[in-house]
């Protein structure tokens, strides 16, 4: 008896003991889970905080008279006509007309600096399009130059510096109280490419470049990844042959990623003739990259299938075909879809593969296809981010978010389709 | 009808066949000490010399044996003893095991069964197993009874794959159960059901040989009676 009575007291002084280990670690598990949360919200503040102006622009509106002798412009359709006329006179007149102590010529110059570069354009364009216009007053928004922009959105932040004259910086005060300058919401950024202005350019381009990068990269490593996977866990025999390349995928995953670019510049580009700054060139460097994480992550998932359901499987007289493709594809193809869609997002976003291939290229246009140059988002982020004009600083911050949005709506579909397709078994 | 050993179950089965499995000591022939009759004269499978290695380990040793047709054979033993093993010879459930060897000859009507010309599908349609362990497809009940015959193309129309279902779970005692959640997933049944279906699901594709590896540890008593 007594030994039985000092037997349940070590159990329960142990106990005592146990329990404390098991709460210490606990709070480790909390701790860094709260570290990691707390890490990433700070990141998001962040970037929140400095680039959320990005989504923001200045605009200047303005009644403008479209005079013909102003402009000395009689046929709109014209082209010669057109070469010759003065579009930014009206504009400057009617920025004058709310600022009317600006009167002589060298303060007509400064409010001019008020604009964009491509307010004449716009009004040009608009004339183009309805010739009718011709000596009418129409209200037209143009965007704000970039120095009135900063000015407007950063006067009191000391990392942005005010390129206006004091006396410029009343006068945008008072367009402000007016009216005629004011902020909304930034469409530009989602509908236009990269441009010279930073008023004028989007983000459009990048997304556009970037979601042909990913079509072509998806298209190639899934079907290809998969079917290495499956290849090598359920047929391929078991020697040193298959061991080799086992390693070597592993080699490959761990390859930085610009060696890759590398090899893209020197194999599609520079062998077989493929043009630079393409997304099916991106698309299939980033393949590469992405290859061996599918690959690595759709052999975990295959080797998961429990082995009962294999043998029933083949105890009922299924192929080794029909095995692989009736039950041990479907059970893994959560994994497999979770390990992809995570190499996807990896080869979103990438950078230093495509600046080798030349996605690194200053394009305006909005790519329309596989073979027309283009840039992808991260290296957008890279470009604005490089820029020594102020307004592209907060458009770089925009573009990250952009990106991240992405990201996180990527992932998120990750989970969701695991979610869907998980079964127990 | 000979037998081996004296464990038999004396069960009658509407297949061709049912070997249910419990295992013989596998020394008996080499130690002289057989029970019964080990040969017949006209056996669904003829079993000569059988050596079962898992690389340097042997298996089995040295087996003889006949199991003759529409024959219920229990081999009885203890663990470890290579029941399971000898079983999965029979319809080469071993294949997939890389180190797995086999020696002698294993004969099925005559025709060798580890001939290398020989298709391994077309084997385990006529010699169906069920397993030690309940492993359900994680599919509908439906589905996992219908699973043999549609690969098989045993039934061209709904109707027929309909009463194929209807009857193999009614063999395996389970219809009443099942009737009226063929929808639901089989992995939510309890355990015995599970083991239960998988044989309905062995059932379906009217094998000539059943081979079941100790397929009543995961029943309670009067399942088991009922199988």
């Amino acid at each position: 008896m007594t030994d039985q009575r000092s037997q349940a007291e070590i159990v329960r002084n142990s106990l005592k003991h146990r329990y404390r280990k098991e709460r210490r670690f606990r709070l480790y598990g909390i701790l860094a889970i709260f570290i990691a949360l707390a890490s990433l919200f700070t990141l998001f503040a962040d970037i929140i905080s400095k680039g959320y102006t990005g989504f923001v622009k200045t605009t200047i509106t303005l009644d403008v008279t479209l005079d013909s002798e102003m402009m000395y412009l009689d046929d709109p359709t014209d082209e010669d006509q057109r070469s010759m006329a003065d579009f930014v006179a009206p504009i400057i007149a009617a920025l004058q007309e709310q600022v009317p102590e600006a009167n002589s010529a060298g303060e007509k110059r400064e409010l001019g600096r008020f604009l964009g570069t491509f307010a004449a354009s716009e009004v040009r364009d608009l004339l183009i399009k309805n010739p009718d216009l011709l000596n009418t007053t129409q209200t037209i928004e143009f965007p704000a130059h970039d120095r009135v922009s900063v000015y407007v959105k950063h006067a009191d932040n000391p990392r942005y510096s005010i390129q206006l004259s004091e006396q410029q910086q009343r006068w945008v005060d008072e367009l402000l109280e007016k009216g005629v300058i004011d902020t909304s919401f930034n469409d530009v950024l989602f509908s236009r490419g990269d441009s010279r202005e930073p008023a004028n350019a989007g983000v459009l381009g990048a997304i556009v470049g970037s979601l042909l990068t990913m079509l072509v990269t998806l298209a190639i490593s899934f079907p290809m990844g998969i079917a290495a996977a499956v290849y090598l866990e359920e047929f391929a025999p078991q020697n040193k042959l298959t061991d080799f390349i086992e390693v070597n995928i592993n080699n490959l995953a761990a390859v930085p990623s610009i060696i890759f670019g590398l090899l893209g510049l020197a194999v599609f580009i520079n062998l077989f003739g493929m043009p630079r700054s393409v997304p099916v060139v991106g698309g299939l460097v980033l393949s590469l990259m992405t290859l061996p994480t599918i690959i690595i992550s759709s052999r975990a998932a295959i080797k998961s299938v429990p082995p009962s359901v294999r043998e029933a499987a083949e105890g009922v007289g299924a192929s080794k075909m029909q095995v692989v493709l009736h039950h041990v594809v479907p059970l893994a193809m959560p994994g497999m879809l979770t390990g992809s869609i995570i190499g996807m997002a990896q080869a979103l976003g990438e950078t230093a593969p495509l600046l080798l291939i030349g996605m690194v290229a200053f394009i305006v246009d909005v790519p329309d296809g596989f073979f027309s140059s283009a840039t992808v988002l991260p290296v957008q982020v890279y470009l604005w981010a490089s820029s020594s004009e102020q307004g592209f600083v907060e458009l770089a911050s925009a573009a990250i978010m952009v990106l991240l949005t992405f990201m996180i709506s990527m992932n998120a579909l990750a989970i969701w389709l695991r979610k869907r397709l998980e079964r127990r078994w | 009808m000979n037998t081996m050993n004296p464990g038999i179950s004396a069960e009658a089965s509407t297949k061709d066949e049912v070997v249910a499995d419990k295992k013989p000591e596998d020394t008996v022939i080499e130690e002289g000490k057989t029970v019964g009759k080990p040969f017949s004269e006209d056996p669904k499978f003829k079993l000569r010399n059988v050596d079962v290695s898992y690389g340097a380990d042997r298996a089995i040793k040295n087996i003889s044996l006949d199991i003759g047709r529409n024959e219920v054979i229990a081999f009885i033993g203890p663990s470890g003893c290579g029941k399971s093993t000898f079983l999965r010879c029979l319809n080469r459930m071993n294949d997939s095991i890389d180190i797995c060897r086999i020696k002698g000859s294993l004969e099925l009507d005559d025709q060798n069964i580890y001939d290398p010309k020989r298709d391994v599908v077309e084997l385990r349609a006529r010699v169906g197993m069920v397993f030690q362990k309940p492993n359900p497809f994680p599919k509908s009940i439906y589905d996992n009874v219908a699973y043999g015959p549609r690969i098989h193309g045993l039934a061209n129309r709904k109707s027929e794959l309909d009463d194929i279902v209807e009857n193999s779970l009614r063999k395996a005692g389970l219809w009443n159960e099942a009737k009226d959640r063929l929808d639901a997933t089989a992995t939510g049944m309890s355990g015995g059901q599970q083991q239960r279906l998988c044989i309905a699901r062995a059932i379906a594709v009217s094998p000539e040989v059943i081979l079941m590896d100790e397929p009543c540890s995961a029943l309670d008593p009067i399942a088991t009676a009922r199988v």
